[in-house]
């Protein structure tokens, strides 16, 4: 019986103690851990929690590396309907895909924010549809060429002004190296990432823009066209000459892996490769320089996918007031300073002039065209879909570029490139015919069997 | 009489209330997913409207068979598995002949031997994905040091040389428990024979083949069946060793891809439905088989 009051006691003690705990929060935070991303954001987190008097405690949920891999967690999440992450760390382009999950953020920092300091793109994705701001943007990035400035002075190359030009400057220089034995097996000219991943498509989605294409054009998909074929090419002829055949395997780090150890002379990045191969300890330290993507002579512009990241509230947090002051501390504009030394890319306008910040990394000035120049995904177009469509296109370029190199005979990318858009197509079609049917409406009347069958399948997906 | 069909009763009674919890946590645990991922496999339901799913009939199955890049997923799994199962039991029978001698250090050479066992898969998984890498992966450099290739091999790039990778890489995993398995059934195998092979002097060569061998088949049958039956979910190695694309998923990375990524719940657990047919059938195959061996021994 001793026993049993003692238990009891203990029982008392614990609720006790937790319905005090009500006060203090415990907030999660997801946060991916490309690069520098989590010991920053960690830092950032501890500033917040003296701020906050210590009270509140904050924990840090870490993501996948790959994007589209994050994307299907969140889809999990946000289905299951009760998950305890308040503050998700969310892509450029899945900010409209889940409007609906999030806490639209105007009442809480509204007062706060300097709207017109956003550069435009990034404004237009901070919004759902119907105007609420509902994500607020903590870096954002920008596919960009790096190149080894100390091999082009070597060979006395200019800085490539097209894409064209770059191919053979990289084919050069790759031949030129390789004639020193250390070198002849692992030096190339060119190094991406083409892993069938979601990364292949910001890949593929800047060469285009590069090349005066476009995947949709006025909500019509034109990947096939002819501007589409000569990209396409161009990539082939990347791989054939210029490129490990491995790159089919290569996602971000693959590829700064390579470049970092000297062992390329071009190297499509995001601008977080920056801070890191520039440590000295690094074999290209001091050695290399970015610039754009460059325009293909024909008909060509400057590009880089757009990326970048931003913080949004759950619409399922128990705290929603803390979750939106910690998502707008991380993501304002004094933290994002200090983000620039690890070259995260800052989304205020205003930074790109600040003197202290060009001091800290002074390839922040030359990135400010790029952004302006930066090509979206087209995420918008396809909603819901866009999940479906992407994969329709890592899957379909890494597979021609794979057939590239392994069946020479029949290999034909146009047929390849034509399913691709008629596939496209009809995903663009779907989603605008999903729109025009009311959702009440689609659910007309099922017949007897159907309607038993439909209760049972409710019966299931209730949790 | 009667007192014993009571006890009898009461002992069978009893043998059911000790297995009950087992069964409950068996079927809350591998029942209710399971039978969920059929049910869902008939709708229409999709990752954010789970609630509200329109039953459709066997629409999923149908546009399954005509899914191109599902039969490559079939073909796929079953080349991997096909190709990896006869080498596990060929290099784990000769673990498990080694390892039945009697030589010192024993005890610690069967521990060592299951270490690529114990390591989650996915671990080695990345491991091998790094040593496989072309430019900076230890097994291209050796072979390249050795003069036996010219240019780096694309282990973990190319389509085929992916399934190659893969199927290595599964071999080396799941030979120890293949040998753990194979072990146990040399062990469990009267001595007798051994010694009066051993007094005629039946060459060493002989006795594999006439005394072990015979002796061993329903062992490495059934090991060879519980290999097919694992082999035939290949995920992981899959999902780190090859590049993504259709060309080379498995079936379990094909159904991942359309209940997950493209948040296609109706489709893709009719792709996992699928799965478990296959897993069902050689299931089937598997009990029959013990039947017929039961019954030979009566």
């Amino acid at each position: 019986m001793k026993k049993y009051l003692k238990f009891l006691a203990v029982a008392a003690a614990v609720a006790l103690g937790t319905t005090s705990c009500l006060q203090a929060a415990v907030i999660k935070i997801t946060c991916r851990s490309k690069g520098r991303e989590l010991e920053v954001l960690r830092k950032a987190i501890d500033e917040w929690m003296e701020k906050q008097g210590g009270k509140h405690k904050v924990e840090i949920v870490t993501l996948p590396h790959a994007s589209n891999e994050c994307f299907a967690l969140y889809q999990q999440w946000f289905g299951a309907e009760t998950f305890d992450v308040d503050v998700l760390q969310v892509d450029v382009a899945w900010v409209g895909i889940f409007s609906d999950y999030l806490l639209p953020l105007d009442e809480y920092c509204a007062d706060h924010l300097d709207m017109d300091d956003y550069f435009d793109i990034i404004k237009e994705n901070m919004c759902s549809e119907d105007g609420h701001i509902i994500a607020l943007p903590i870096y954002t990035d920008c596919g960009m060429m790096y190149y080894r400035s100390d091999l082009l002075e070597k060979y006395s190359k200019p800085v490539p002004k097209t894409l064209e030009e770059m191919y053979e400057t990289a084919l050069y220089i790759q031949n030129e190296e390789r004639k020193d034995e250390e070198k002849k097996n692992k030096f190339y000219g060119l190094v991406l990432q083409a892993k069938a991943f979601e990364i292949l498509t910001c890949n593929f989605a800047e060469i285009l823009d590069a090349c005066g294409g476009a995947i949709v054009k006025n909500n019509a998909a034109e990947i096939n066209s002819e501007r589409g074929m000569y990209a396409i090419d161009f990539m082939v002829k990347c791989l054939k000459n210029i490129m490990s055949h491995s790159v089919l395997n290569y996602s971000e780090e693959d590829a700064r892996g390579i470049f970092q150890s000297g062992n390329a002379v071009f190297m499509r990045n995001w601008p977080y490769a920056y801070a890191l191969m520039n440590d000295p300890s690094t074999a290209v330290a001091g050695k290399f320089d970015v610039m754009t993507i460059p325009p293909s002579a024909v008909n060509g512009k400057e590009s880089g996918a757009l990326g970048g990241w931003f913080m949004a509230v759950s619409k399922y947090s128990k705290h929603k007031e803390l979750a939106a002051d910690l998502a707008m501390f991380v993501t304002s504009k004094a933290q994002q300073k200090i983000r620039v030394a690890f070259s995260y890319l800052p989304t205020f306008k205003s930074l790109y002039k600040d003197p202290e910040v060009l001091k800290m990394n002074p390839f922040v000035a030359n990135m400010q065209g790029p952004l302006l120049n930066a090509v979206a995904r087209p995420s918008r177009a396809f909603g819901k879909n866009y999940t479906k469509a992407s994969s329709e296109i890592f899957n379909t370029i890494n597979t021609i570029l794979t057939e590239s190199v392994e069946n020479t005979e029949d290999f034909n990318a146009g047929k390849h490139m034509e399913r691709l858009n008629k596939k496209l197509s009809s995903l663009l079609h779907e989603k605008q015919q999903k729109k025009a049917t009311d959702p009440a409406d689609s659910a007309s009347k099922p017949g007897f069997f159907r309607g038993i069958m439909n209760s049972i399948a409710g019966f299931f997906g209730k949790r | 009489m009667d007192d014993q069909k009571a006890n009898k009763k009461r002992f069978e009674f009893s043998n059911w209330l000790f297995l009950l919890p087992c069964l409950l946590v068996l079927v809350l645990c591998a029942g209710w997913p399971l039978i969920r991922t059929v049910f869902f496999s008939f709708t229409d339901a999709s990752l954010d409207n789970l609630n509200n799913a329109n039953f459709v009939g066997v629409e999923n199955f149908i546009s399954l068979t005509r899914d191109r890049d599902w039969w490559k997923a079939v073909v796929n799994t079953f080349v991997i598995a096909g190709i990896s199962v006869p080498l596990e039991t060929f290099f784990g029978m000769i673990v498990a002949l080694i390892l039945h001698t009697n030589f010192r250090g024993r005890g610690l050479m069967r521990a060592i031997v299951l270490v690529p066992w114990t390591i989650p898969t996915i671990v080695s998984a990345r491991m091998w994905a790094w040593m496989l890498n072309d430019s900076y992966g230890i097994i291209n450099e050796l072979l390249l040091k050795a003069s036996i290739i010219n240019t780096p091999i694309p282990w973990i790039a190319s389509n085929f040389l992916s399934i190659v990778s893969i199927i290595i890489v599964e071999v080396w995993k799941t030979t120890p428990y293949m040998a753990l398995l194979l072990l146990a059934g040399l062990q469990s195998m009267p001595q007798d024979c051994f010694e009066a092979a051993e007094v005629d002097g039946v060459p060493l060569r002989k006795s594999f083949t006439s005394i072990i061998f015979p002796m061993m088949k329903p062992t490495i049958i059934v090991a060879v069946i519980f290999r097919t039956l694992d082999a035939v979910r290949i995920f992981d190695l899959v999902y780190i060793l090859s590049s993504g694309n259709n060309a080379n998923a498995t079936m379990s990375v094909f159904a991942r891809r359309h209940l997950v990524d493209y948040a296609d719940v109706g489709f893709g657990s009719a792709a996992a439905t699928a799965l478990l047919f296959f897993i069902a059938f050689l299931s089937v195959l598997y009990i029959s088989f013990n039947r017929k061996k039961l019954q030979n021994v009566d």
